[in-house]
């Protein structure tokens, strides 16, 4: 993604405006897109919930599957949206966090100076004439935070899944047209193994609020035959 | 002996705190599920006093196996053991004298020579592969080596990679990290006391070992992992140390720990085996250290001169601080017992055998033969001694083929520059077994039907690196016509360099994914 993302700043930024519509651009071709938690119950009525490890750090993340292959995302059709839920991450944009060291201990509202929605001419203002936010900008921060926070309840979700043991690697084969097409590196919760669990680890699941999560992503997998399904309308 | 008349055995005690004595306490009490009630119970006693040598940093792919087998965390053994990875042993100015070669140096790679519909060694002997060193033309791995990049990437889950790989590790540290998982997650008993004495029973059986500190201990089966004084093994029950040094002349090693010049250096991703006049040099990149030494034969150097030797190599990477780091000088003891198990009593580790850490036999064997210890663990005293006479016979064999393997890197060297070297390619001093291989190798390449005994801890794939990396000639000309696929050797070829340039392009420079594991782990999956 963009390297030209600045921590706003009510000097510099004074004039600054932000179209307040959701930007598809930088998602037409994402196969898949972040999730987190408090996301998937809305997301598994639309699309796969599924695992995937982050190429730079080996970490489990969640995303929403929205294609066959690299490079495909079937959900976005004349630049619009074929959902019924927009993932935070693409509702957010431009705006996002900015953590000003490795632990992340200290955090900064940014914003990415090369999306098309930001400029001076057109859209919400920032900053009001007293250099204050306007209520828009207090709007969008307050989501960015929230979903920030929702990713550490993920991180924590993610990493109570795989210390039970839950998550396994799947390859999935789907055939469209007697063309079979394979998808490797996702990861699933395994539903034998979660119903395998001792009381006391299934208690924990639940105790923690996680059960929700783990039935949603388990029924979102159904989803996959409506990938098939668009894909193939789209052949 | 235990009071049970029964005579099964039901406690073993390890005596010896280092590497050996940890490997073969988690062995067996992993095999023997001492954290059970009705487990095996085994105890560690090891001395508070005696330093432990700690010099071993290199290992073999094979204990990837045994430390997930053992249900070790592979990230928690990275990031306590200041582990790296290893994919290779690169060999410096082994084959022909120093200044006189252009490339003086080979890979013997972990990564089995890729296996196609084609053998592609003849085919690279007759020429097929062009002007390329025997391990880039039937594998990727020496390039990944040369290229500065780690074995594995961040989405590969514990002890998987893109390559082939082992660890060098602190060997203090990995006891310690042992002794943790030994006595936390298999049931080991851990005692620390220094042995004062080792008490018979009438029948010739070790009855128990009296200590300092924890009085007397007594136990069914005693393994003494008490290095070269070999405590029971030795100096109780009187076995014999069959020397090799007609064979392996060095009996020296300067151990040396070098700092690293700037914190961020890279790391080799193999260990670096540099030839010296009367030995060789080993250099480990740890993520925090280097661990360096020259081993050597005092019968061809004196230990001032091999001081010199090993400072003046330091010297090239770390400058006039090499003046300054302190030498260890070990004393070793190169070959095996008479006998590995007398009795109740197993030797593993330095009391059982030792050869210049060349090829890393040290770790290996003793992981090998303490998987084998626990593996054939007696059920009664009475099965004993067919047990013993089994175990002598393979560690035996066992040692006899690895003496074999590393004889094979000197003797086959163009060197001529010293003594040690002269007297090295002597056949008087080669094993008659290796001889008789060499002489079959010259006239066609190595087969597995070489390799028939499926305990032999060096193999085909390692003979093949060394051999040809040694640019060993075997002639292919009578038997040329046996090979007349070129064309599918020619596509192999190329295949293979594909995969080389893919492979190269996907991976991280080593450094880089230490730290990175270090900062997030690898995942289980």
């Amino acid at each position: 993604m963009s390297t030209n993302v600045i921590p706003v700043n009510s000097e510099l930024h004074s004039d600054l405006k932000v179209k307040n519509e959701v930007h598809l651009g930088f998602v037409t071709d994402q196969q898949i897109v972040p999730v987190v938690v408090h996301e998937y119950a809305l997301a598994a009525t639309n699309y796969p919930v599924v695992f995937v490890k982050n190429n730079e750090t080996g970490q489990f993340q969640s995303v929403v599957l929205m294609g066959l292959e690299q490079g495909e995302n079937l959900f976005i059709e004349n630049d619009k949206w074929q959902g019924t839920h927009i993932p935070g991450v693409v509702q957010n944009y431009p705006f996002k966090l900015l953590a000003t060291d490795e632990e992340g201990s200290q955090l900064l509202l940014a914003l990415d100076h090369d999306s098309a929605f930001v400029g001076d001419d057109a859209g919400e203002a920032l900053f009001d004439a007293d250099k204050k936010e306007t209520p828009f900008l207090e709007q969008r921060k307050n989501a960015v935070i929230q979903y920030f926070e929702s990713g550490h309840v993920t991180d924590n979700f993610l990493a109570q899944i795989v210390e039970l043991d839950l998550m396994v690697p799947r390859s999935l084969t789907v055939k469209i047209e007697e063309k079979e097409t394979n998808l490797d590196g996702l990861y699933f919760i395994d539903e034998q193994k979660l119903n395998a669990l001792s009381d006391e680890d299934f208690g924990k699941l639940r105790k923690r609020g996680f059960l929700p999560l783990v039935y949603a992503h388990l029924v979102s997998l159904h989803q996959i035959q409506r990938l098939v399904r668009l894909r193939t309308a789209k052949t | 002996m235990g009071e049970d008349k029964s005579g099964a055995i039901k406690h073993v005690l390890v005596v010896g705190g280092g590497t050996a004595g940890w490997l073969s306490a988690c062995h067996l009490a992993k095999k023997l599920h001492s954290n059970l009630p009705d487990g095996i119970k085994i105890t560690l006693v090891e001395s508070p006093e005696i330093p432990t040598i700690g010099v071993g940093e290199g290992t073999v792919p094979a204990i990837r196996n045994t430390l997930e087998y053992l249900g070790i965390s592979e990230s928690d053994f990275v990031r306590e053991c200041d582990v790296t990875f290893k994919q290779s042993i690169k060999f410096v100015d082994w084959r022909d004298v120093p200044g006189t070669s252009a490339d003086n140096s080979y890979h013997h790679i972990f990564d089995y020579p890729a296996i196609s519909d084609i053998d592609l060694t003849p085919y690279w002997l007759m020429g097929e592969a062009g002007d390329v060193p025997y391990v880039n033309a039937v594998a990727v791995q020496g390039q990944v080596c040369d290229g500065g990049f780690g074995p594995k990437i961040m989405t590969h889950p514990e002890y998987l990679g893109a390559t082939n790989y082992a660890y060098h590790l602190d060997a203090a540290k990995f006891a310690r990290f042992l002794t943790k998982h030994a006595t936390e997650k298999l049931g080991v008993n851990h005692i620390l006391a220094t042995v004062t004495d080792v008490q018979m029973a009438l029948d010739g059986n070790i009855a128990a070992i009296d200590t300092k500190e924890a009085g007397l201990l007594s136990a069914d089966l005693f393994v003494d992992c008490t290095g070269f004084a070999a405590l029971m093994i030795g100096q109780k029950l009187g076995v014999e140390f069959i020397s090799k040094s007609d064979v392996l002349f060095v009996d020296h090693a300067l151990a040396v720990q070098v700092p690293y010049v700037n914190a961020d250096d890279p790391i080799p991703c193999h260990t670096i085996s540099t030839a010296k006049e009367a030995g060789w040099i080993w250099d480990i990149g740890l993520s925090e250290r280097r661990g360096t030494g020259y081993v050597y034969s005092s019968r061809h150097t004196s230990h001032e001169r091999a001081e010199e030797v090993m400072r003046s190599y330091l010297r090239e990477t770390i400058g006039s601080a090499a003046d300054d780091v302190m030498c260890r000088r070990i004393p070793m003891q190169i070959g095996y017992r008479e006998k590995f198990w007398v009795k109740n009593c197993v030797s593993i580790g330095l009391s059982q055998g030792f050869v210049e850490p060349l090829e890393a036999t040290g770790l290996l064997v003793f992981d090998a033969t303490a998987r084998m210890l626990a593996d054939l663990f007696p059920p009664s005293l009475e099965t004993m001694p067919a047990i013993a006479a089994r175990f002598n016979d393979r560690v035996k064999f066992a040692w006899d083929r690895v003496i074999d393997f590393i004889k094979l890197h000197y003797c086959l060297s163009k060197r001529d520059d010293s003594d040690f070297w002269r007297d090295n390619c002597d056949p008087v001093t080669i094993p008659q077994t290796l001889l008789d291989n060499l002489a079959l190798w010259r006239h066609q390449p190595p087969s597995s039907y070489d390799f028939s005994s499926k305990l032999e801890i060096f193999n085909l794939e390692n003979y093949l690196y060394v051999l040809y990396g040694m640019k060993f000639e075997t002639e292919m000309d009578p038997i040329a016509y046996r090979y007349r696929d070129s064309e599918l050797a020619q596509a192999a070829f190329k295949t293979l360099r594909q995969n080389t340039e893919q492979m190269v392009g996907s991976l991280l420079p080593h450094r880089e994914l230490i730290d990175r594991i270090n900062k997030y782990g690898m995942q289980r999956i």
